[in-house]
């Protein structure tokens, strides 16, 4: 697995702090994974611009999946999905992001939309709703809502399943 | 030749809880223009030399306040030498006695920082220190 | 007759107490005094205690001189106890190396370069045992700085008194047992927050009941204060935790009056003399209130901030050490003056190493010279009154407070460490510090100024490399010659008894009797609770 962490470089100083390895301790020493943080660099649409040449090295060299986390911001995102075969949104109950999200029409691009920290108020209503508004914009696809706890280890196999079913079909279509 | 940035990876090896100074260095180096990879506390030196390597940085920073500095540093430079990282900028902060700086440096700990070292101080270290190593190789 | 008004220019811009601090005014008077109530400000001995909490403050009894100690293996922590209390200090204080803290033994991969250098190395309680040598428990007072294994460290300071013949009801010391602080600033946690809190509950409620005379938790500011959080901030904060642990006891079916009296606080002083002094005023106001009227006690004693200070460590330069001497001086003087129970006074070669026996001894001299020729213990809250200080102290509640009700809006201080809030308020505020002193706005004398080009010829305290090989070698001892089918029962029993809503603190004084080591009941609850992961916060 290759994972791509991109974090926004700083408008002032050109400078970034790169956070997203530290959620990842557990794998520094994993041979199977392979982790590398970038910094936006001025790119704009939440990713950097050499995200797609890694993207692509990552699986020449054998990697079956390249997870890329993206900048995070949501509303202006959509770099990721000429790059991306399987576009996943992260929210969690409880932040504006999720009603941002969905007023956006974020939905409308998503394959997956994953509501984590699902143990919290709100995370079943938000859920419905996200099911609601995928099957509203997404008649043909097939809408997926996963309910996880990160923390926890809750969902993360129904995540992983569902996935791996969106990579294998668009591997078919391309081919 | 247009400004690369520099990728720094800042990290805690060994059981030392204090994250003050990785944290506001961080912050520091990143106002000063550079990309830090912050990799958190608790770390072996395994752990720092695979990510160090994997990552690709110019620069490790690393911090011990507990005394451990003389087993954890020179342990970190060697594997991750080992592993790849042969051009790999070392430097390292936290409570370290004077005496123990030389035997750092042979170690290969370019320099150690001590408590209240001004952040400029080691930003400018580090610009400086990367541009000779650039020059030597081109030799 | 010519009037001469001067009007030169100030030296700065704007005074402020520290960065990020109070606005302080040029002058104070009468009138800066007269906006408090006199029920702001009652006698010393009188609800709600801002003066001090007993009527006769250090008149009848001085503070303790409780210096923090602890290095390599039990024979060298041994000596220098015996040699701090023959200097006169009269409570003692454990640092325990950062194995001991994280629950692993001294042959943990983990603990390499570790063993004895920040405290002394304790694995089990033949190591405990072997610490209190010819000192009798029954006699003295011992605070023990653990959090994420406290529950483990005071099974055996029960198992070793009673060895020695002494009643757990005779112990008088505190554990520190304050994991919120952990995952907001020091971080020795091992364990996710619930179970966390379920440990920490489990030790309060087996003192209220066993341990009359023991403090079974020393809520923290110190150490936010060391990751650079204000004065304002360090009160509210450790008091938003000190909330969440009175609740989580109710919760647990106790009376607030059957535990709150044993609660006690630990804080940092700061080298700004004022703004601790009026910090600890503010600190005894609001937790008298929030006792009374959040909690509803009855028992004054639980409405009675008692605490130990500790002069802040952050603030000692590794240049011109002995500049530090001078700091610890008008920390400590703030701390006295601030009306503390207990004191422990820096080294000035602490920047560089553990204190050296002169840096400590000096250190030890510095609180007794306060004490007896200074003047200050010598009536209660001797600046009470002052313009300066009673606006002060009001400000810094009012600071305080806010920071109280943002943490209540959360959801509790709990909810804050989830989200971040506690953790992002210190870091901006130690950026905002660095900046200040990078700049040269806030003055390090010796460090950003008035520096000179100095040999550095200060004798530290070394700790040399066969302090981990012995404590290896003692460990693989005790393994081979304890009854290890003994240990593999209890520690069977430690894992459903960890499983149940039982008190763990029984089943563990019985594990550390078979010679169970840290590292290995440590383990078992690992396996049972899980352990913390550092979330994505610089």
């Amino acid at each position: 697995m290759g994972i791509i962490g991109v974090d926004p470089s700083s408008p002032v100083s050109g400078g970034a702090v790169l956070g997203d390895r530290v959620r990842m301790q557990q794998h520094y020493l994993d041979d199977g994974v392979f982790i590398r943080s970038m910094a936006s660099r001025g790119c704009h649409g939440g990713l950097a611009d050499a995200v797609e040449v890694v993207a692509g090295l990552l699986a020449t060299s054998g990697k079956d999946i390249v997870i890329i986390e993206t900048v995070g911001t949501g509303q202006t995102e959509v770099a990721i999905t000429q790059i991306a075969n399987v576009l996943i949104l992260v929210l969690v109950p409880e932040s504006g992001d999720a009603i941002q999200a969905l007023k956006a029409g974020i939905v409308e691009l998503a394959d997956i939309i994953v509501i984590n920290k699902a143990d919290r108020e709100g995370a079943e209503g938000l859920a419905d709703e996200f099911r609601a508004a995928q099957l509203q914009s997404h008649p043909r696809n097939e809408p997926a809502v996963v309910a996880t706890q990160a923390i926890n280890d809750v969902g993360i196999e129904e995540l992983f399943q569902e996935i791996y079913r969106r990579c294998v079909a668009s591997r078919l279509k391309v081919s | 030749m247009s400004e690369r940035k520099i990728r720094v990876l800042i990290a805690k090896p060994g059981l030392d809880g204090h994250d003050r100074g990785v944290k506001v260095l961080s912050r520091g180096l990143r106002d000063a223009g550079m990309e830090v990879i912050y990799l958190g506390l608790r770390l072996t030196p395994e752990q720092i030399a695979e990510t160090a390597v994997q990552e690709d940085v110019d620069v490790v920073g690393l911090s011990c306040l507990s005394g451990a500095h003389m087993t954890l540093f020179p342990k970190t430079v060697n594997l991750s030498r080992a592993k790849g990282g042969k051009d790999i900028l070392f430097i390292g902060g936290g409570i370290v006695p004077k005496k123990d700086v030389p035997k750092l440096r042979e170690a290969g700990v370019a320099q150690v920082f001590g408590p209240g070292t001004p952040i400029k101080e080691i930003a400018d270290f580090i610009r400086e220190n990367l541009a000779e190593e650039k020059r030597d190789n081109k030799d | 007759m010519a009037e001469e008004k001067e009007e030169r220019p100030e030296r700065r811009k704007e005074f402020r107490t520290t960065v990020g601090g109070t606005v302080v005014k040029r002058v104070y008077s009468p009138a800066d005094v007269n906006v408090c109530r006199e029920e702001d400000v009652p006698l010393p001995g009188e609800y709600p205690y801002t003066r001090h909490i007993m009527p006769g403050g250090y008149r009848t009894r001085l503070w303790t001189m409780r210096q923090y100690a602890g290095f390599a293996t039990v024979e060298e922590t041994n000596e220098r106890y015996k040699y701090l209390y023959r200097q006169g200090q009269t409570g003692f204080s454990v640092a325990f190396h950062l194995p001991t803290q994280e629950g692993f033994d001294s042959d943990h991969p983990l603990s390499a370069g570790e063993v004895g250098r920040c405290g002394v190395a304790i694995d089990s309680l033949e190591d405990m045992e072997r610490l209190w040598e010819g000192i009798p428990l029954a006699e003295v007072s011992t605070s023990m700085t653990i959090n994420a294994t406290a529950a483990i460290v005071l099974a055996m300071y029960i198992a070793t008194a009673e060895k020695q013949g002494v009643s757990a009801d005779r112990l008088r010391g505190t554990v520190q047992n304050d994991i919120l602080k952990e995952y907001i600033a020091r971080n020795t946690y091992i364990f996710a927050p619930a179970p966390s809190m379920r440990l920490v509950t489990d030790l309060c409620s087996y003192c209220a009941q066993n341990l009359p005379q023991w403090n079974s938790i020393s809520i923290s500011g110190y150490h936010m204060r060391e990751a650079g959080s204000t004065a304002a901030q360090e009160a509210g904060f450790t008091l938003a935790n000190a909330v969440t642990y009175v609740e989580a006891m109710i919760d647990k079916g106790m009376d607030v009056d059957s535990f709150a009296p044993r609660f006690s606080f630990f804080f940092a002083a700061y080298t700004n003399v004022l703004e601790e002094v009026a910090k600890f005023r503010a600190l005894r106001r609001m937790w008298a209130r929030i006792m009374k009227e959040r909690f509803r006690a009855k028992n004054p004693k639980s409405m009675m901030l008692r605490y130990h200070v500790q002069t802040d460590g952050f603030t000692l330069t590794e240049p011109q050490p002995l500049n530090n001497i001078v700091r610890v001086t008008l920390q400590a003087l703030a701390a006295v003056l601030g009306g503390c129970q207990s004191l422990h006074t820096n080294s000035f070669d602490e920047a560089l190493a553990l204190p050296s026996e002169l840096a400590v001894q000096v250190a030890l001299r510095t609180q007794q010279i306060i004490a007896h020729e200074s003047g200050v213990a010598d009536t209660v809250d001797p600046l009470g009154g002052s313009y300066y200080l009673e606006r002060l102290t009001n400000q810094i509640e009012e600071r305080a407070m806010r920071y109280i009700t943002e943490i209540d809006h959360m959801g509790g201080a709990l909810k804050a460490i989830e989200k971040g809030y506690i953790q992002r308020e210190i870091a901006q505020s130690a950026y905002s510090y660095q900046r200040a002193v990078d700049s040269g706005e806030q003055v390090i004398v010796g460090a950003n100024r008035f520096t000179s080009e100095e040999k550095s010829d200060t004798e530290v305290l070394e700790i040399g490399a066969e302090v981990e090989k012995k404590q290896v070698a003692r460990l693989e001892k005790l393994k081979r010659e304890r009854d290890d089918e003994r240990v593999g029962q209890v520690l069977d029993k430690i894992r459903d008894i960890a499983r149940s809503d039982k008190n763990v603190m029984p089943v563990l004084i019985e594990a550390v009797k078979a010679y169970a080591t840290i590292g290995e009941i440590s383990d078992v609850l690992r396996d049972v609770f899980g352990e913390y992961r550092e979330p994505s916060l610089v």
